[in-house]
């Protein structure tokens, strides 16, 4: 049975690369052996593309406008006019797994979440911190110095390094901090239906309203323990003193956040979320053993609740920083890594179809929904650059020599060069947005930092080359070798470079 | 509200996809909707490019509403009468088969003008000119009483011109003149002789150079002569033997037999990057004919070192 298990788990591993690996191999081959084959996938790849980005476009201004709507809702005094009992006694809990940030990452964000208009005698802060790290207890120290009396309660916790069945990963140390915070509700006499629990990255900054918002949707919600609770991650924390590639592939991260924020059906946890707390209890807390902690969360939830759960978009953002390094290359390094730990989170195939081919309550045309959103999420990530931007150019390329003296040979360069340019003019639309987002720009910054912000742009194709599809292909492929990755921390930088 | 419009788009955007597409691939693969026929036919093109772009297209003699480049799209398979017409330049035509799915590529078309324009680069009397691989953007010009020598900028705006030597008595008969690699000095040939001309730069005194100018006979006539790439030797072809020369050693005994040849009126073509030289050589074969053979004769300083080297190897 365990071999049956093994097999399986690994079959399950293999998929995503395998699919991804087969499409560009085929498109490859069909481009030298069947040209005409090739030329006929590429234009309706091209089609489907430029009416993909065309809708996911759409979603992004509605999801956009959704959050300009929302933006200065005052969400506390809305959840008092609610006149719902449970409002007085929801108790914010907020664990920030901190694992190198120095005090200048941390500080900001403790002091942001004092700055929220959320009674502070319902909040509950747990730094929690790696006993592995040497600095750790000295760093807990003088915050716990600062911030003790500010909350209701303030909690440092180390967490060991080493545990059986543990892998070095934001989830162990998050599930550590969170059975810690147990012993503290137990302590106190506190419900754990009375708690939202909140998973921030260290540099996560929330707005003043944050936990109002949270409320709010959490007091709306229909089944409030059966969902996560998702605000729209922007990072605007360093966003003007980054170098411009990065910027652009944060602000794109961001937007596909938005537009999933649309698309009910695949939204699932990602980075900095909320939920309750007993239903955190119930699930057995984060996976100690995965990196993607974010979006596993949601599966478990999802299967705990034999597919009952869903994931609340809040459009209120909470501001992170954007990874970067002291010179392009290491920022490319960095950016490379950090989306290849995103896109990690394709481990999340193998663990589903296990649990799925077990389950047997969620129907069946659900579990295979899920599994497309899953696959097609990842798969369109680990091929759709590569195929834009390496094999679709072949034709133009190769043309003369694929297609010598053919009507298509002469078409399919100028025909997938006006769908690919048509595509590129939705990133007008993009632009526009992306500057809706931004935070003030800092004093010292001159007028030309605003130009450079906007002409970022233009280097759009050429991130989308470089860092498009690779990452997502590197951790797939990766999976399916077996070769696991382990969590690798993103450093975080402010200031100029 | 927004779950509504966004199924709305969805749905728009599956329709769009699977209209599209049958549409764009059709067009891109070349076929066409024959509305008389209720039938999809397939077509073929025709790609058309000229120099000077801009030129009318007929096809067929119908004028068609576009200029060069331009392709012609959905064109029943057959033959086609092409012409391009363009003012002040002579019209083209050409018949064009059109296969069906094939694209006929014409992007080579010269278009000549009716009045070509004639730029004058030179506006003294000229006897010959000679214009040398070695230095391109100038002609070397022999004046009209062929005692001297200069070069003028081939480009019509440079009206630049400057003597290079001057009291020659340069015959009628001619046979060839070449620019030494270095671009100081020059050989022509006539009969048995050749003589080494100095060129002299504008700032250089002309009768210093002057008196350096020499000549060689040899005893036969001269078929044809090159610079070796150093430029400070010649190789002199006769029709009975091909000579070296060395311009360094002026004077003394320095022209060398380098090789006997037994034809009349030898081929020969220098190959100056590789120090090679080809020729033509009459000999008898085993059927007891006289045969011209076409022969190669190795100069290079390398092919010579290697000599060198074997000759050691043997000795030793």
């Amino acid at each position: 049975m365990q071999d049956d298990f093994n097999l399986s788990k690994r079959a399950f591993e293999i998929i995503p690369a395998f699919i991804s690996w087969s499409i560009l191999v085929i498109l490859v081959l069909f481009a030298l052996l069947r040209p005409s084959a090739y030329a006929f996938l590429i234009i309706a790849f091209d089609i489907f593309w430029l009416i993909r980005i065309g809708y996911l476009t759409s979603l992004l201004s509605l999801a956009h406008r959704r959050l300009n709507r929302d933006k200065n809702k005052e969400w506390l005094s809305l959840c008092r006019k609610l006149s719902d009992p449970r409002s007085q006694n929801i108790y914010q809990a907020v664990i920030f797994p901190v694992y190198k940030e120095g005090l200048d990452i941390i500080i900001p964000s403790l002091e942001a979440l004092k700055n929220t208009n959320y009674p502070k005698d319902k909040m509950i802060v747990v730094l929690a911190f790696e006993e592995r790290v040497m600095d750790s207890r000295e760093k807990a120290k003088m915050l716990e110095s600062r911030y003790r009396d500010d909350f209701f309660a303030y909690l440092s916790t180390f967490h060991p390094d080493g545990i059986t069945g543990e892998t070095r990963a934001k989830g162990a140390n998050t599930t550590w901090a969170a059975k810690k915070l147990k012993d503290v509700l137990d302590h106190n006499g506190i419900r754990y239906e009375d708690v939202i629990v909140s998973c921030f990255d260290a540099d996560t900054c929330v707005e003043r309203e944050y936990f109002g918002c949270l409320l709010y949707h959490y007091l709306n919600a229909e089944k409030p323990l059966q969902c996560s609770y998702q605000p729209i991650p922007v990072y605007n924390n360093n966003i003007w003193y980054a170098p411009s590639f990065a910027r652009i592939v944060e602000i794109t991260a961001s937007y596909f956040q938005l537009v999933d924020s649309m698309r009910l059906e695949k939204f699932v946890t990602f980075s900095s979320h909320s939920m309750s707390f007993k239903t955190l209890v119930d699930v057995d807390y984060w996976p100690v053993d995965k990196v993607s902690d974010d979006s596993l969360i949601y599966w478990k939830a999802y299967l705990y609740f034999k597919g009952d759960y869903r994931v609340v978009p809040m459009y209120i953002t909470v501001s992170m920083d954007v990874a970067y390094g002291k010179n392009l290359l290491q920022t490319f390094i960095i950016q490379y890594r950090q989306k290849r730990r995103w896109a990690w989170g394709v481990e999340v195939f193998p663990y589903v179809m296990l649990n799925f081919k077990t389950d047997k309550v969620i129907p069946l045309n659900k579990k295979i929904r899920k599994i497309f959103q899953i696959l097609d999420s990842h798969i369109s990530w680990a091929t759709f650059a590569v195929i834009l931007t390496i094999i679709s150019p072949l034709a133009m390329v190769f043309g003369n020599y694929l297609f010598k003296g053919t009507v298509i040979g002469f078409n399919l360069p100028r025909i997938t060069g006006v769908l690919f340019n048509l595509a590129n003019i939705t990133a007008l639309s993009w632009i526009a947005l992306s500057l809706t987002l931004l935070p003030p720009k800092p004093k010292e910054l001159k007028f030309r930092a605003r130009i450079k912000i906007v002409t970022q742009w233009l280097f759009m194709p050429v991130i989308m080359t470089f860092i498009g599809s690779t990452p997502a292909l590197d951790a797939q492929t990766r999976l399916a070798l077996g070769r696991y990755m382990g969590f690798a921390y993103t450093e975080k930088k402010r200031g100029r470079v | 509200m927004e779950q509504k419009i966004r199924a709305v788009l969805f749905y728009l955007s599956v329709i769009s996809f699977f209209i599209l597409v049958p549409i764009v691939l059709l067009y891109s693969f070349g076929y066409k909707l024959d509305i008389n026929r209720l039938r999809i036919i397939k077509t073929g093109l025709i790609y058309i490019n000229s120099t000077p772009e801009g030129a009318k297209v007929y096809l067929n003699g119908r004028r068609i509403n576009k200029t060069t480049p331009a392709s012609i799209r959905e064109l029943m398979p057959g033959a086609y009468k092409l012409s391009l017409e363009r003012e002040k330049y002579y019209s083209w035509y050409r018949v064009v088969l059109v296969e069906s799915g094939k694209s006929t590529t014409l992007d080579n078309i010269v278009l000549f003008p009716i009045k070509p324009h004639l730029d004058k680069i030179n506006i003294s009397d000229i006897d010959g000119f000679y214009i040398f691989p070695a230095d391109k953007d100038y002609a070397y010009c022999i004046s009209k009483d062929r005692t001297a020598i200069f070069k003028i900028n081939l480009d019509p705006k440079e009206k630049e011109a400057s003597l290079f030597s001057d009291q020659l008595q340069l015959p009628d008969n001619i046979k060839n003149i070449s620019l030494a690699p270095d671009k100081k000095k020059i050989f022509c040939f006539y009969a048995n002789r050749l003589d080494v001309i100095y060129l002299a730069d504008g700032k250089a005194n002309h009768a210093q150079v002057r008196r350096r100018n020499f000549f060689i006979i040899t005893d036969r006539r001269i078929s044809d002569a090159f610079w070796y790439s150093d430029s400070e030797h010649v190789v002199i072809i006769t029709d009975k033997d091909i000579k070296i020369y060395e311009l360094i050693s002026e004077g003394r005994d320095n022209l060398i037999t380098a090789f006997n040849i037994n034809n009349k009126s030898p081929r020969a073509l220098y190959d100056i990057t590789e120090d090679i030289l080809y020729f033509t050589q009459e000999q008898e074969g085993p059927d007891g004919e006289s045969h011209k053979g076409l022969y190669c004769l190795d100069i290079s300083k390398k092919s010579l070192f290697t000599i060198i080297k074997g000759i050691e190897k043997t000795v030793k």
